[in-house]
């Protein structure tokens, strides 16, 4: 099987990935950094389910589950806060 | 507007998808709500560089065409009277009720924390298979995967599919134990068979048992972890590590709309033999009422669904085979057991509240605390994962009614959610702040 390839646009990097693929595997190509922990610290996806909320990231502007969020053609995802 | 149905399972994985399908006759309305994009659930979640799993495929078939209603994204968050449902999806709020309701909500993993759990590169165990099978990069990637169970076989399967490097699965249960396991697992022949399948596979994958990570290190990633049996340490370099413990089930609906639970340490939904809880027309089936894997689920799944239609003539052929794959609930947690070094990995400075960041600290070890009362010392159990993941780490180092007690007073809503979803809530209890 061979799905459609998307792009989406992780903190200004075009990435492009096949269909039916998470926003959370777009972020991983571009950086592990996913959101600061209140202490500062780096943080990642861990749960992979939904409900950890460590992958929590600025998607089309609303903040939203990474690893939760089908790739469609041109979103535009932020990490880091 | 609310949208009545014959009947509303919660959960697209292999209890509901079978119950649904049980339940179905010409004329029922029939709605499944999961909030994944996709049906399938833990094990048969959507990975799109491979064909569906059969059994997943041939369910699909009948439900795609039967006029079965699916609310993928869809998250149920909050209850109203009637129960009526409140979920809430990427573009907004809906409410829908049924005549009856069935829990398939599954599980989730129990982690269990230890120096640098937090780390970027640290996944759960069936979180990193999750997260690959949605595309997330581990082609040519050094993986360890720690912790206990078969879940963690299942995950070495798939990251070999999607071409990681699984240097070693790391089994705390000792090899005595691990061998006790399969020599009983012949009485099942369905779980022998997916047993055997998983090992064919891991040949070259070297099986530790009796050891554990005791510590995890990187700078802004992981680079390495500590494995020790106890007495001595040894350095594994690696690029991803997914760890866990085994699963607890997800009862925090049920529990919200008042089902009783059964067992202490991790509570399950209490169910009849025919999947019915304590409430009269809500069932409950699969990983929500014991952690007995994906035979059991299904088993749960279709005669939950004929006995919530009333369909008592169909039952009876289901009620043996279900008890006997109840069975395998002990069987597992017997051998799967976890030793007493693991559930104390984390010092005063480990964070056990991922969401806020919080250590233990001056709560440490000072067993008994109720869940209140550390919720006030620490903050834990207030980030938006509501507890989901501390408060069962801190059950496995405190004395048992911990969760028991927290779960007594359960608030909406079950999930962080948007400002509007609350203000239309208006129940006059405490809901957790969005965030
Ligand atoms: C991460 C993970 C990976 C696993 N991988 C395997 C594997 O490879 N092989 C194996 O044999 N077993 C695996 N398991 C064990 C697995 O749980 C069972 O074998 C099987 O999937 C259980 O079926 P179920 O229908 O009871 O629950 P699940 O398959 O867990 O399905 C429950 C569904 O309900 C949804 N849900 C829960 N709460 C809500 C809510 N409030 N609103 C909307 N939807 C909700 C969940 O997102 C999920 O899709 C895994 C478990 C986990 C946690």
């Amino acid at each position: 099987m061979s799905p459609r390839s998307v792009t989406v646009h992780v903190n200004g990097v075009p990435v492009t990935l096949p269909e039916g693929t998470t926003v959370a595997a777009a972020i991983a190509g571009v950086t592990g950094h996913f959101r600061a922990a209140p202490g500062g610290a780096p943080r990642g996806p861990f749960c992979g389910m939904g409900y950890c909320g460590e992958c929590r990231v600025r998607i089309d502007g609303v903040i939203r589950l990474a690893c939760q969020t089908p790739v469609s053609p041109g979103l535009l995802v932020e990490t880091g806060g | 507007m609310v949208d009545v149905f014959d009947l509303v399972i919660v959960g697209a994985g292999p209890a509901g998808l079978e119950a649904a399908r049980s339940a179905f006759a010409p004329g029922r309305r029939i709605a499944v709500v999961d909030d994944n994009p996709r049906p399938g659930g833990q094990i048969w979640r959507h990975d799109p560089t491979q064909d569906p799993p059969r059994a997943f495929r041939s369910l699909w078939d009948h439900l795609d065409s039967s006029g079965t209603r699916f609310l993928c994204s869809h998250r149920l968050v909050a209850f109203e009277s009637g129960p009526t449902l409140v979920l809430e999806s990427p573009t907004g709020t809906r409410r829908i009720r049924g005549e009856r309701l069935l829990f398939a909500c599954g599980a989730r993993e129990l982690f269990l924390p230890f120096p640098g759990w937090t780390l970027p590169g640290v996944y759960g165990a069936g979180g990193l298979q999750a997260l690959a099978k949605g595309g997330l990069p581990v082609a040519g990637r050094t993986v360890v995967l720690a912790g206990s169970g078969p879940l963690l076989l299942a995950s070495a399967v798939t990251l070999l599919r999607h071409g990681a490097r699984v240097e070693a699965i790391i089994e705390q249960a000792p090899t005595g134990e691990v061998a006790r396991f399969l020599a009983l697992l012949p009485r099942w022949p369905l779980q022998t068979l997916a047993a055997l399948a998983l090992i064919r596979r891991l040949i070259r994958v070297p099986y530790w048992r009796g050891v554990w990570v005791s510590g995890a290190r990187g700078r802004d990633r992981l680079c390495e972890v500590e494995v020790t049996d106890g007495r001595t340490n040894r350095i594994l370099p690696c690029e991803a590590l997914g760890t866990g413990y085994g699963l607890v089930p997800n009862i925090e609906a049920p529990n919200l709309l008042g089902c009783k639970l059964t067992g202490s340490l991790h509570p399950a939904v209490a169910v009849d033999s025919q999947g019915e809880t304590s409430l009269p027309g809500i069932y409950a089936a699969g990983e929500v009422t014991g952690i007995g894997g994906v035979g059991r689920a299904r088993l749960q799944g279709a005669l939950a669904g004929v006995a919530a239609m009333g369909e008592t003539q169909r039952i009876h052929g289901l009620l043996g085979r279900a008890r006997h794959a109840n069975a395998y609930v002990g069987h597992l947690a017997q051998h799967f057991r976890l030793r007493e070094p693991v559930r104390r990995l984390a010092g005063p400075a480990t964070v056990v509240c991922r969401c806020e960041d919080a250590a233990l600290g001056p709560a440490h070890g000072t067993s008994p605390v109720d869940p209140r009362a550390l919720r006030l010392l620490t903050r834990i159990g207030m980030g938006h994962c509501q507890g989901r993941i501390c408060l069962h780490a801190l059950a496995e180092t405190r004395p048992e009614p911990f969760l028991r007690e927290w779960l007594a007073r359960p608030r909406p809503p079950l999930f962080p959610t948007r400002l509007e979803t609350l203000a239309g809530l208006g129940d006059g209890t405490n809901p957790v702040p969005p965030t």
